[in-house]
């Protein structure tokens, strides 16, 4: 238990030292991070560090919208699949440039996420899920549908790729993308939770009547981290689109949002540095462990079943649990 | 004279055929202290939604500070200066105390969402004046000590003075305490009459709710009387007090 008294109202401004600490991790992981396409050279294991990057794009966010919004949303891979065919399409089809595909792909998803939204924002648990759900679907059965535009199953293929002074970015080249693209995405996200506006999220999941006294606009509030969380899900699938090339309706579907949540849970519901690990264990389970690999679905249902029975809050509860042990009491 | 800070004119709230207000108006002046008591489903706790715009009124207007905020939402009307405490308290379970308060003393009406992604530019994640009014109203109820716990490890009536605090921390024209001393020690009770009084010379009114007589009629300057949805008795407290209907709402009839 945190003494009482003066000394851990230090909380309230948080120490300079706090800070620097959290600079310093953040650079230090940059540049770590940065050293891997020098090291490693085979173009599959590149293949699934950006991978893995743009997963954890889509479980930080999913974790914003689900566990620090406290809103229920199965629409993710919908708008991951938005943010993904609309830059492809324009620029394979239209001829628009890769680069402006990421500021309208992103636009349309925004606009998207608004419309549905400002109905879909004052459903609360199950009704949401249910509603997001249907979304997804919806999506799905789309992209499956509307062969003119997706091109079906079959597809979008031989994206253009993105250029940066003549030079395509492809595989090494293209892993710096990735990484901004993660980098970026945490940054944003743990910036904004340090913000009165993040404190606005958490005031509106805990309690919506309290915080609506206290100033807040709540349905102002959701809306805002519903459509955040939708346009970092489209740009996530901006970054998938212009590495693979080539798309089809197999990104969009459900299954890989229920995924994603099993890797947000996994990795513990509202702790982002837990959620980083779960996606990191679940994207590289299969490639390292073979048994897991080949009955992949049945492994992660019986992880998430230990996980909800002996460590409910996920690999991050047993982070800070493990922190409490090592760390003198009243530090948060 | 001056219009009063708060008016009510023949408010009325009815839930599905079931009346809760019934035609209820009475005014708080400026830097008033006003009681409103009744018997329990006397409609106390639906007026105070009925004036915060967590509901609204099925008839009857609300003026706030000479305007008209009968349709206005919850949160335009918070940061119009009117805070409220809640009878079940209602914190935020998973934030520290001083979370608590900081949320109600942050300024919650401008978007600086560039900011707030970035934290550019010398960018302070609490600013100082919030975190000062937070603090401030933290010590006003005593409550400065319990600054860095979880809510869910203090007392009830540790909690509803927190909760209390956030309502003063928002630095209101209007507060509007919901049973506030309901669940309190003896001690924490001498906090609440200190922050009362202290409020109240600062200038700002209070509507409070209150079950505990003694305490209504300590504080309070003038009481307002309900009973089934009515407003039965208003005047000076011990005028109420000794009101024959007031004492047969809360006896009965002989």
């Amino acid at each position: 238990m945190p003494p009482s008294g003066a000394g851990s109202s230090a909380g309230f401004v948080g120490p300079e030292s706090a800070l620097l600490r959290r600079r310093a991790a953040w650079l230090g992981g940059i540049a770590v991070l940065l050293l891997v396409p020098v090291l490693v050279r085979q173009p599959y294991h590149i293949t699934i560090c950006v991978n893995l990057f743009i997963t954890i794009m889509l479980t930080l966010s999913m974790n914003f919208v689900v566990g620090f919004s406290g809103q229920w949303s199965f629409a993710h891979a919908a708008f991951f699949g938005a943010g993904a065919y609309i830059p492809a399409i324009l620029s394979t089809k239209l001829g628009v440039s890769p680069w402006l595909g990421f500021p309208i792909g992103v636009a349309c998803v925004v606009g998207a996420a608004m419309l549905i939204g400002i109905p879909i924002v004052r459903l609360r648990g199950y009704y949401l899920a249910v509603c997001t759900l249907a979304l997804g679907f919806l999506t799905e059965v789309f992209v499956r549908q509307a062969t003119d535009i997706t091109g079906g199953g079959y597809g979008i293929q031989r994206i253009p790729p993105l250029e940066l002074f003549g030079t395509p970015l492809r595989g090494a080249a293209y892993y710096p993308i990735a990484l901004a693209g993660v980098v970026l995405t945490g940054l944003l996200l743990s910036n904004l939770m340090r913000s009165p506006l993040g404190h606005a999220i958490i005031a509106t999941r805990d309690n919506p009547e309290a915080a609506s006294a206290a100033g807040i606009d709540v349905a102002g509030v959701r809306l805002f981290a519903f459509v955040l969380a939708a346009a970092l899900a489209g740009s996530a699938g901006w970054i998938h689109a212009f590495y693979y090339l080539g798309l089809d309706g197999s990104i969009l579907t459900t299954d890989r949002a229920f995924l994603w949540m099993f890797m947000v849970f996994i990795g513990g519901l509202g702790r982002p540095a837990g959620v980083v690990l779960g996606t990191v264990f679940l994207v590289l389970a299969p490639e390292l462990l073979g048994f897991f690999a080949q009955n992949q679905v049945l492994w992660v249902g019986i992880l998430m079943l230990a996980v909800a029975l002996f460590a409910p809050r996920g690999f991050g509860g047993l982070l800070d649990a493990a922190m409490l042990r090592f760390r003198p009491a009243g530090r948060s | 004279m001056s219009e009063p800070l708060l008016s009510l004119r023949n408010l009325s709230k009815r839930f599905s055929g079931v009346v809760a207000v019934d035609d209820v108006g009475f005014d708080v002046a400026g830097g008033e202290v006003c009681g409103l008591i009744g018997p329990n489903g006397a409609g106390k706790t639906t007026v105070f939604n009925l004036i915060a715009g967590a509901i609204p009124p099925s008839a009857g207007t609300i003026r706030f500070n000479g305007r008209d905020v009968t349709a206005l939402r919850s949160h335009d009307i918070a940061r119009l200066g009117v805070a409220r405490s809640f009878q079940r308290v209602a914190l935020f379970d998973s934030m520290t105390v001083e979370d608590n308060v900081l949320v109600a003393a942050e300024d919650h009406g401008r978007r600086r969402l560039w900011s707030a992604v970035t934290h550019l530019g010398g960018y302070q994640s609490r600013s100082r004046a919030a975190v000062l009014r937070a603090r401030d109203a933290l010590e006003l109820m005593g409550a400065a000590a319990l600054a860095g716990q979880r809510v869910e490890s203090l007392s009830f009536g540790q909690q509803r003075l927190v909760g209390t605090a956030r309502a003063l921390a928002a630095g209101p024209r209007l507060l509007l305490l919901d049973e506030p001393a309901a669940g309190l020690s003896a001690a924490e009770l001498d906090s609440l009459r200190g922050a009362i009084a202290r409020v109240r010379s600062a200038g700002t009114s209070i509507l409070l709710v209150e079950h505990n007589v003694e305490f209504v009629m300590s504080v309070c300057d003038r009481v307002v009387a309900m009973n089934f949805g009515r407003k039965i008795a208003e005047g000076p407290a011990d005028a109420v007090r000794q009101d024959p209907a007031v004492i047969e709402a809360y006896l009965g009839t002989r």
